[in-house]
């Protein structure tokens, strides 16, 4: 055949109540919050959109490139603490930590990843394991440089090149356009024949290799991005709430990465942001419950999984989506199924 | 004339087993070869050495004038080489089209910044456009083009042999290796890839099938070597290989 029969899937605005919804609703969200007042509802919606990019980027190299990652959260804290410090050592504002925080955070993973990488499956998993707790324990140890338990104060809130965003309705939309952006790149990557050739390592390395696909170089890249878009959440939430410590990012915050990815659907960048979601704003909605709270977040977990193995939001659903609705695949001819990537 | 594929002696040595003894052979351009031998005569192994997944204990082997021994199985296949397994290994949560475009993507990677932003230059565009293409013209070629949306794992298992070699095929390798492609196959699947070798073969591509069975490989191919304990006992028309003493005697154990 000859390749003018290909015709891009017009997309986007064949489907957009989705999209149009989620974006009203995020754009909307102010509003409704500024109508309580409350800055407690602020922080939840921010935090809430911190994570969703923690759970994007967990998603790119646990759920895509199928490495089980459990020091997640070490990476989002070396990118915190590469903005503290800057901003409180160096008198560098957000704009420059930003993109620092994230190359910090990918440079470490980088060095980290180049021993490991080799390692397959579950001994993968506990070298990621043992990098997240060495992490840790320097922030929480190296007390000339990270303070300690004590944690840094940063002064600093967002700008954009001395423009000051600090205020909550600023704070709000910079966290969630920042977010916005690296999700689309996430997006971009997963989906795509980048991300195919990913998936392949997931699937069957041996025989990814064979068909050309250089694996080791790839998982080194999926393991560095994820870690590059981590140290941007990192960033985020040190400017937005002002202090961070070792505590924010300990082991069980990269238990927590991993249940979202795992909970929303294993693959599915959608799932990825629905899990986020769903478990952060879930044991805030419930904390009328008072000490029951988190038995009850652990059981929607549990049933979630037992239910829904593939997730809330499958990969084959997902890819799915993403084709028919930002219109990223071909088709053989007019009128065809959309298939592959664009 | 120099040889596409050369095998020089080589050996592979498995702790205390010789499972590959000082075996020499070549492929020619064009060429449609067999390889039998019995169970455990060291036909995979040999591939496996051909292909870069198992390293070398003695010898060399070219291919197309560069020298394979040492390279990894995905430098291997960048040189041209294109292997299927002998146990079905398709990517099974992935749909048809998506695994046939590793094979594309693999030996024309993509790449983050052509992930990125690839739809927004002329050159990224091109990339995922001639992925898209050999997708679809290996696709074409083993007949799935109409299964190219539903996932790999829902697929009966004689369409999973073909998708695997569709995969390979859009590769566009100079040399394809199928690894026991009748093994699970009735008779008539079996005629029925027998043709489509042929057709493949007959489009230029120079292929070597791994055989444990005797049939097929007689059936279609202009040459066979044949491997017995590890070493080569064989080599010749299927008339010839048919009537050696040798051969004979290592299937049939009777002594000619």
């Amino acid at each position: 055949m000859n390749g003018s029969e290909l015709v891009p899937l017009r997309g986007g605005w064949s489907r957009p109540v989705p999209l149009l919804a989620a974006l009203a609703l995020f754009a909307v969200l102010p509003a409704v919050l500024a109508g309580f007042d409350r800055g407690y509802l602020y922080q939840i919606a921010n935090l809430s959109l911190i994570f969703v990019l923690l759970s994007a980027s967990m998603h790119l190299v646990t759920g895509v490139a199928g490495l089980l990652h459990l020091g997640h959260a070490a990476f989002y804290g070396v990118g915190a603490y590469t903005a503290a410090l800057l901003s409180s050592k160096l008198g560098l504002g957000f704009t420059a930590t930003l993109p620092l925080s994230g190359l910090t955070a990918a440079l470490v993973a980088f060095l980290v990843a180049l021993p490991t990488m080799r390692l397959v499956s579950i001994y993968f998993a506990v070298a990621t394991l043992a990098i997240g707790q060495m992490l840790y324990l320097v922030m929480l140890n190296w007390v000339e440089l990270t303070k300690g338990p004590n944690g840094i104060i940063v002064t600093k809130g967002l700008e954009l090149f001395g423009f000051s965003l600090s205020g909550r309705l600023p704070t709000y939309y910079t966290v969630a356009v920042v977010v916005a952006l690296c999700v689309v790149a996430i997006g971009r990557l997963s989906h795509s024949y980048y991300g195919n050739t990913l998936r392949s390592i997931r699937e069957d390395d041996q025989c990814a290799d064979a068909m050309g696909v250089r694996t080791v170089r790839l998982k080194m890249e999926a393991f560095t991005l994820s870690a590059f878009f981590a140290g941007v959440a990192g960033s985020l939430w040190a400017h937005m709430t002002g202090y961070i410590s070792p505590g924010d990012f300990k082991f069980s915050e990269s238990i927590l990465i991993l249940a979202m990815v795992v909970v929303g659907g294993l693959g599915s960048l959608p799932g990825a942001v629905i899990g986020a979601l769903l478990l952060i704003l879930l044991p805030e909605g419930l904390r009328g419950l008072g000490d029951f709270r988190n038995i009850m977040v652990g059981l929607v977990m549990f049933l979630s999984i037992l239910l829904l193995p593939k997730g809330l939001f499958g990969e084959v659903s997902a890819l799915d989506f993403a084709r028919r609705q930002w219109g990223a695949a071909w088709r053989r001819t007019r009128g065809g199924e959309g298939i592959g990537w664009r | 004339m120099t040889h596409l594929l050369e095998i020089n002696r080589v050996s592979r040595r498995f702790g205390g087993v010789l499972a590959v003894n000082d075996v020499s052979g070549h492929v020619d351009e064009g060429e449609l070869i067999g390889l039998i031998g019995p169970n455990g005569a060291g036909k995979t192994t040999l591939f496996n050495l051909i292909s870069g997944f198992t390293p070398l204990s003695g010898g060399t082997v070219t291919f197309a004038g560069a020298t394979v021994n040492g390279l990894k199985p995905n430098q291997v296949a960048r040189l041209g080489i294109s292997r299927t397994f002998q146990n079905l290994r398709v990517f099974p949560n992935m749909s048809v089209f998506d695994n046939v475009s590793v094979g594309a993507a693999g030996m024309r990677p993509q790449g983050v910044l052509g992930a990125l932003f690839g739809g927004l230059t002329p050159g990224g565009s091109a990339r995922a456009d001639e992925i898209s293409r050999r997708t679809w013209d290996a696709l074409d070629a083993v007949g799935l083009t109409h299964l190219a949306g539903e996932l790999a794992a829902n697929l009966p298992y004689g369409q999973r042999k073909y998708l695997e070699i569709a995969r390979a095929l859009a590769m566009q390798p100079r040399f394809l290796i199928l690894d026991e492609p009748a093994a699970g196959l009735n008779d008539t699947e079996t005629r029925a890839l027998a043709d489509f070798i042929k057709r493949l073969h007959g489009r230029g591509l120079t292929i070597m099938l791994v055989e444990h069975d005797m049939t097929l490989v007689m059936g279609i191919c202009q040459r066979i070597m044949v491997l017995a304990s590890g070493r080569k006992i064989a080599d010749g028309t299927p008339d010839t290989i048919r009537r050696d003493p040798a051969v004979l005697e290592a299937y049939l154990g009777v002594d000619a």
